[in-house]
């Protein structure tokens, strides 16, 4: 189960907040396929948001496919977004890459400034918000 | 206090004015306690035999002394009762709610707000009818020994009220006008002074006008012998008339011996002159107005119906306000 | 009323003390949909009481009309929080279910009540501001009502017991699909939890709608100072010959200048600051 974080200041509207942690939570493995979302009325208890902002989250994640909702059970999660970044091959890769930035000298800034760099030019195009 | 069969707006308001139905209660029997202790107390002393079969209290009798006073006190605070239950339901019951702004949540609940206001009318009604039955009966414990003597006939101030039906329908005029002030004026002191005031008006005017709701009834007798009330009756004018039966101002009389120059000097005062007077006069006989005993229960009937007519009237008043502030 | 409708007010105006006296409410028009959560703002003296009242059937209007669900399916909270100061918690809620028989949640009220800090069988006189709001909101809820008209609800309580109050609140919106309208004058309260706007200044409305359209409608610029006709000018301030206005869009807005979409604050304080009329 994901808990939300509200910032009320960080100027994202607060449907997509809910959009990007669930799908965070998708990355990082903490929601698998058949885990329930929890129900609009547990989110809005917990954040004081308004009702309809949580219904548009979960509508929006169900029109790219990640959750359905199934009649007075909830809305569970269909898919998994991409590998498990935590446990897979690929993060030991991009680990050793980044020591051999550091190694060469590199500050935390221009690691930052060159992944963002390459990331622009793969992905391209990927409207992921 | 256990309210099980009470609901809805009745539940809230006893449960409200619980500590005034305590209070209430606690009054009637501390006026049983005081008048059933006196009536005791006067039972310690033996009568004195008058004569022809009469008995009087003893002179050295203080118990019954104390419940003559006792009866008394008793039928003027019944007297004052329905100036109490009006301001009462006028002031905490009505007005209170809409100067602290409950009124907004009494009348913001799925009960109607006829059904909220005929809670409090339909309560207060019951206990202060209630109340008024038991210190009737407080009263008649008292009464049946003390009624009679000075100042407690049955047609006294006091006695008249707390003997008949009429106070019943003075407590119910009370209340309905209680609830129409209560609603005028939206302040608790002050629509209790006015709802006060209102009551004893109206107490005094009809005091005034019991008498006149039924035609007297006269008797006449000769000029020079004491002519007593007959019935046990209440005296309402007295005076003289002369052979034809008219009835004589007897100014005329006393005018005649104010004038006369030699008034100093006369030993009788002027009496033989005014009775010369009279005399010349044709002035034969005397005669007294009055209210028999049998007029007590007609006098009642009327006074209460007037009474109810007044409750009806603003209670349908009362009603009608409401109606027309809050939809 | 239609069905999906919760609260409709068709030139409504109400003046102070009856028929005398000025107009605390005049010309209103609007209509708010079902399940919305609404909120009413304005500056003190907009007149927000009196259009709650109104809609409570508290008052009549002077003219105009106002439709809203009947007795038994709204519930009303006064600014005030009155409540019979001699009965205690427990008799208050005992109340709620007497006068509302039928309708009555007691574990909903209980829930309310509870977290307050007090015991149930305290006297409503003994209870601080804040714990007095938690009763009266208590009360409401407990009606389970279709329409909740809420005026200043959380101007009493810390900031926890404001956020836990309105999660609750919202939580019951979200489940039964409560319409809420609240009042307050404390903006930050509201964003986020409100979905639609109902902004009065000196008893008229100024804006009215979906918080969302009303924010899309609007744009935030910088740049040069020009014209900005056809748009409606809501503000806007000259530094230099740097220009920022808040305007509300009529068509694409072309220029020179750097745009974004402003925050309801940003939105509200713009309409409040504008003299009356000037951004009809």
């Amino acid at each position: 189960m994901v808990e939300y974080r509200i910032d009320r200041r960080s100027g994202v509207a607060t449907y997509l907040q809910i959009v990007q942690q669930t799908k965070q939570a998708l990355r990082m493995g903490l929601l698998e396929p058949g885990d329930r979302l929890p129900t609009a009325r547990e989110v809005v208890e917990a954040t004081a948001i308004n009702p309809n902002t949580v219904l548009k989250a979960y509508r929006e994640l169900e029109r790219e496919g990640l959750v359905e909702a199934r009649r007075g059970l909830g809305t569970f999660v269909r898919a998994t977004l991409g590998t498990h970044p935590a446990d897979s091959p690929l993060r030991g890769e991009l680990t050793d890459w980044a020591r051999r930035a550091r190694a060469s000298g590199l500050e935390r800034d221009d690691v930052a400034a060159l992944f963002t760099s390459v990331l622009k030019e793969h992905f391209e195009g990927d409207d992921d918000r | 206090m256990s309210t099980p069969a009470l609901r809805g707006p009745y539940w809230v308001t006893v449960r409200q004015y619980r500590r005034t139905l305590w209070l209430t209660g606690a009054l009637v029997l501390a006026a049983l306690a005081v008048i059933g202790g006196l009536r005791i107390w006067d039972l310690q002393t033996p009568d004195v035999y008058l004569e022809d079969g009469y008995w009087r209290p003893a002179d050295d009798n203080s118990g019954f002394r104390m419940l003559r006073f006792g009866v008394e006190q008793l039928s003027l605070g019944m007297v004052l009762l329905p100036l109490l239950a009006g301001a009462f339901v006028a002031g905490p019951l009505v007005a209170r709610e809409f100067e602290s702004g409950t009124y907004k949540l009494s009348l913001t609940q799925s009960v109607s707000p006829a059904a909220w206001l005929r809670a409090k009318l339909l309560t207060a009604t019951a206990v202060a009818l209630a109340t008024t039955l038991a210190l009737m009966g407080v009263f008649r414990i008292g009464w049946g020994r003390a009624s009679g003597t000075w100042d407690l006939n049955w047609s006294d101030r006091g006695p008249y009220e707390a003997t008949g039906v009429v106070l019943f329908a003075y407590v119910l005029a009370a209340v309905a006008v209680g609830v129409l002030v209560g609603q005028l004026i939206r302040r608790t002191l002050v629509a209790m002074t006015a709802t006060g005031l209102v009551m004893g008006v109206v107490l005094l005017v009809l005091g005034e006008l019991r008498w006149s709701f039924l035609a007297v009834k006269t008797v006449t007798g000769p000029r020079d012998a004491t002519l007593w009330t007959p019935d046990n009756g209440l005296m309402m004018d007295m005076g003289l008339i002369t052979s034809s039966g008219a009835r004589f101002d007897q100014s005329v009389c006393w005018d005649e011996v104010n004038r006369s120059p030699r008034l100093d000097g006369m030993g009788d005062g002027g009496m033989r002159i005014f009775e010369n007077c009279l005399t010349r006069h044709g002035v034969t006989g005397q005669y007294v107005d009055y209210h028999p005993q049998s007029h007590f229960w007609p006098t009642q009937l009327i006074e209460t119906g007037i009474l109810l007519a007044l409750a009806a009237l603003a209670g349908y008043a009362a009603f009608r306000l409401l109606r027309a502030r809050h939809p | 009323m239609t069905e999906d409708t919760a609260l409709r007010a068709e030139l409504l105006g109400r003046k102070y003390g009856g028929r005398r006296g000025g107009w605390a409410l005049r010309e209103c028009d609007f209509t708010l949909p079902r399940g919305r959560i609404c909120a009413l703002v304005g500056p003190n003296g907009a007149g927000k009481s009196t259009l709650l009242a109104l809609a409570a059937g508290l008052l009549r209007p002077t003219e105009g009309t106002i439709e809203a669900p009947a007795r038994e399916l709204l519930a009303y909270v006064a600014q005030d929080k009155p409540l019979h100061p001699r009965l205690s918690v427990d008799d208050t809620l005992r109340m709620g279910r007497e006068l509302n028989p039928g309708r009555w949640d007691s574990a909903l009220a209980e829930r309310v009540v509870e977290g307050g800090g007090f015991s149930s069988d305290t006297l409503v006189h003994h209870l601080s501001g804040g714990q007095r709001t938690r009763v009266a909101l208590a009360l409401a809820l407990g009606k389970r009502p279709e329409l909740l008209l809420l005026d200043e609800p959380m101007a009493d309580l810390d900031p926890l017991a404001r956020h836990q109050l309105m999660g609750l609140l919202m939580a019951e919106a979200a489940e039964h699909g409560t319409t809420v309208v609240m009042s307050s004058h404390i903006l930050t309260e509201l964003e986020g939890s409100c979905d639609h706007l109902l902004l009065l200044h000196g008893g008229r409305i100024r804006l009215d709608g979906p918080v969302e359209d009303l924010l899309a409608a609007h744009t935030l610029l910088t740049g040069p100072v020009a014209d900005l006709a056809p748009h409606t000018v809501i503000e806007s301030r000259t530094t230099g010959r740097q220009l920022t206005a808040l305007i509300r869009r009529e068509g694409p807005v072309e220029g020179p200048w750097e745009t974004s979409e402003p925050s309801l604050e940003e939105l509200l304080l713009a309409h409040l600051r504008t003299p009356e009329g000037a951004a009809a």
